[in-house]
């Protein structure tokens, strides 16, 4: 039976297929602004690549923030049981997922068979999140891509010590206009946003192994930063922006 | 009754005013529980609590005059005297502070500079003794001293007694009334139990416990409706204001229900009775509300009495999950929060932090965190 799992997140909306526990097809695609637009389309074109059109879907659950904005949803789950559940179907060892997506971020202990013991989600601010990480690139002027990988060859990581982003950006802008070499600056910021989720993590406590999910699973810098801080290696799954529709299609 | 009562609330301004024109003093004051009533009844003046509060325009208005790290209820206490929205805060002749947490104890301050109106600081002992107790009591003589003096009126024994008396009375009612919602569908939600307290500091006292009286009797007579099998939550914090209600709304519209509360401002202590047992009923005052409430977070040693208050109500009230309400820079608070998430942590009890700062935005996130509770809440339900 085919089941859809769709994950509207901040910055991108992402669709799972999945059929006897095995991934059909996904997808992913910018939100943009019109939330129900995205969420159809981004169902389509993973439908498309699993072979399917939406008449053979069993349930489709919605999640992430744009959740109650998916009429053709069955149903509901908050991304936090959502991230648990598909984190633990990549990797089942997980006992503790750190997610990291555009705008929050969220350590989740786990149970067994992926069910959520206990959560601690970052508070409204851009602080720990992809949105943060997003701004200091944009005022390093670097894609993405070169600001993830710059941070890679850093030695001496420079001191990031504004949590506000605002404050944070006005320190990488005298950063630089004191010459820092910028592989330094953004290690730095990789090295701020790890601070902010081991004080989150403090809270509930963290069990090994952790899994790495979300968009900026993808930041090699951000992923080697946050190691350093915890001092554990993470796990992360093949493909860690889908964990959150996976988990839904799961809950399907 | 609920409508009822706000309906009287909405006349009592007016009320007031034909009182205040008669020469009877209105007398305000802040929530904490700290200021008794009793006293203000006692000399003939009418008391009444200022705690509105849950809108950001106040909150903002007050930056004028203080800094953004005040709490947002005590931004919001400062706010009101200068947006002009609520009536009792521009009609009160005086008001009276208590000197209790960091943040409290500055809108009083604030007040005495820009109110124009006195203003009277009653210092709060910060240990839950015999001696903080006493030295609370002294406090409470020169506030007695004081609101003699501003009404022209002698503070006689039989008029304490009387006021003890009559808002003992409107705390056991409310204790009562709290109780029935161990039942396994409450037959009152949190949310209108919260807003009686809150009519509680505004109304008349004698209208109060009459009213009360008979919701107590219809709520008793009420059937017993089958199990709702509803999450049963708990929302512990430092302050609920009157409007402040959005926590309660977002809880219920994700299917869970409040089953009891745990608030040092704004909800009344109602636990504990007063025992009198001589004259000296400052002392009797002092006792309840320095030893025998529970422990407020700026208190000295309040760590572990208020987490093994939260762990005897969850008992009692058969709590599955607990809301941990916090006011944004109530530092107090968020200590003892991070405290009792850490001791909860082996005790299989969820619990989430939200913070508040009366902005409307913070909705979206207050929403997935509760919702996250439920799910929890929920599949360990399913395993058992």
């Amino acid at each position: 039976m085919p089941f859809a799992g769709v994950d509207i997140g901040s910055v991108s909306a992402k669709s799972v297929i999945i059929s006897d526990n095995e991934i059909l097809g996904y997808s992913i695609l910018p939100t943009g602004a019109d939330v129900e637009d995205v969420a159809r389309r981004v169902l389509n074109e993973s439908l498309k690549k699993a072979g399917l059109t939406e008449s053979d879907l069993e349930r489709i659950i919605a999640t992430g923030y744009g959740r109650i904005s998916v009429p053709f949803a069955d149903d509901k789950m908050t991304e936090i049981s959502c991230h648990a559940k598909g984190a633990s179907w990549f990797l089942p060892e997980t006992q503790t997922v750190i997610d990291i997506g555009g705008q929050d971020s969220k350590v989740i202990k786990l149970g067994e068979n992926g069910t959520v013991i206990s959560f601690v989600m970052n508070d409204k601010c851009a602080a720990g999140t992809g949105r943060f990480l997003e701004v200091m690139s944009r005022a390093l002027e670097l894609s993405m891509d070169e600001f993830a990988n710059l941070s890679l060859k850093s030695l001496k990581p420079c001191d990031i010590n504004s949590i506000c982003t605002v404050f944070a950006e006005s320190e990488v802008i005298s950063l630089r206009a004191e010459k820092k070499p910028v592989q330094d600056i953004i290690a730095g910021i990789h090295k701020s946003v790890a601070k902010r989720i081991l004080a989150m993590s403090t809270q509930i406590g963290i069990l090994r192994p952790i899994t790495m999910t979300g968009g900026v699973a993808k930041n090699l810098g951000q992923k080697k930063a946050l190691e350093d801080t915890l001092g554990f290696k993470l796990l992360t799954p093949k493909e860690p922006q889908i964990v959150g529709a996976l988990g839904a299609a799961l809950f399907a | 009754m609920m409508k009822e009562l706000l309906e009287m609330s909405l006349n009592r301004p007016a009320e007031l005013s034909k009182l205040k024109a008669q020469g009877t003093k209105v007398i305000g004051y802040f929530a904490g529980d700290f200021i008794p009533e009793e006293i203000i009844y006692a000399a003939g003046a009418i008391p009444v609590c200022l705690l509105y509060g849950g809108d950001n325009r106040s909150v903002e208005e007050a930056l004028a005059y203080t800094t953004r790290l005040l709490c947002p209820f005590s931004r919001a206490q400062i706010g009101q005297r200068f947006t002009n929205e609520q009536p009792y805060y521009s009609m009160i002749d005086m008001v009276i502070s208590p000197v209790s947490c960091q943040h409290m104890r500055r809108v009083g301050d604030i007040w005495e500079e820009f109110s124009g109106i006195p203003v009277f600081k009653v210092g709060v002992g910060l240990k839950q003794n015999e001696i903080g107790a006493r030295w609370y009591a002294e406090a409470l003589k020169l506030m007695q001293d004081k609101v003699e003096e501003f009404t022209g009126n002698k503070i006689t024994n039989v008029k304490m007694k009387e006021g003890i008396e009559i808002y003992a009375k409107m705390r056991e009612l409310l204790k009562k009334i709290s109780l029935l919602r161990k039942r396994p569908t409450p037959p009152i939600s949190t949310a209108d139990f919260v807003k009686l307290n809150h009519l509680s500091y505004l109304l008349e006292p004698e209208v109060m416990v009459e009213k009360l009286k008979a919701l107590h009797e219809a709520l008793i007579m009420k059937k017993e409706e089958e199990p709702n099998n509803m999450p049963r939550l708990m929302v512990v914090g430092p302050a609920i204001a009157l409007g402040d209600y959005r926590i309660f709304s977002l809880i219920e519209d994700a299917g869970a229900s409040v089953v009891v509360e745990n608030i040092c401002e704004g909800v009344r202590n109602y636990w504990t009775s007063i025992a009198i047992d001589s004259d000296d009923f400052l002392a009797a005052l002092a006792r309840r509300n320095i030893i025998e409430r529970p422990a407020c977070a700026f208190m000295r040693y309040s760590l572990k009495p208020s987490l093994d208050n939260i762990l005897n109500l969850v008992k009692e009230f058969r709590v599955d999950g607990i809301v941990y309400y916090w006011m944004k820079y109530c530092e107090t608070y968020e200590i003892e929060g991070l405290y009792v998430i850490e001791k909860l942590q082996d005790k299989d009890l969820p619990i989430i932090f939200i913070e508040s700062e009366y902005i409307a935005n913070e909705a979206q996130l207050m929403k997935t965190k509760i919702e996250g509770l439920i799910e929890i809440i929920k599949s360990k339900k399913q395993k058992e």
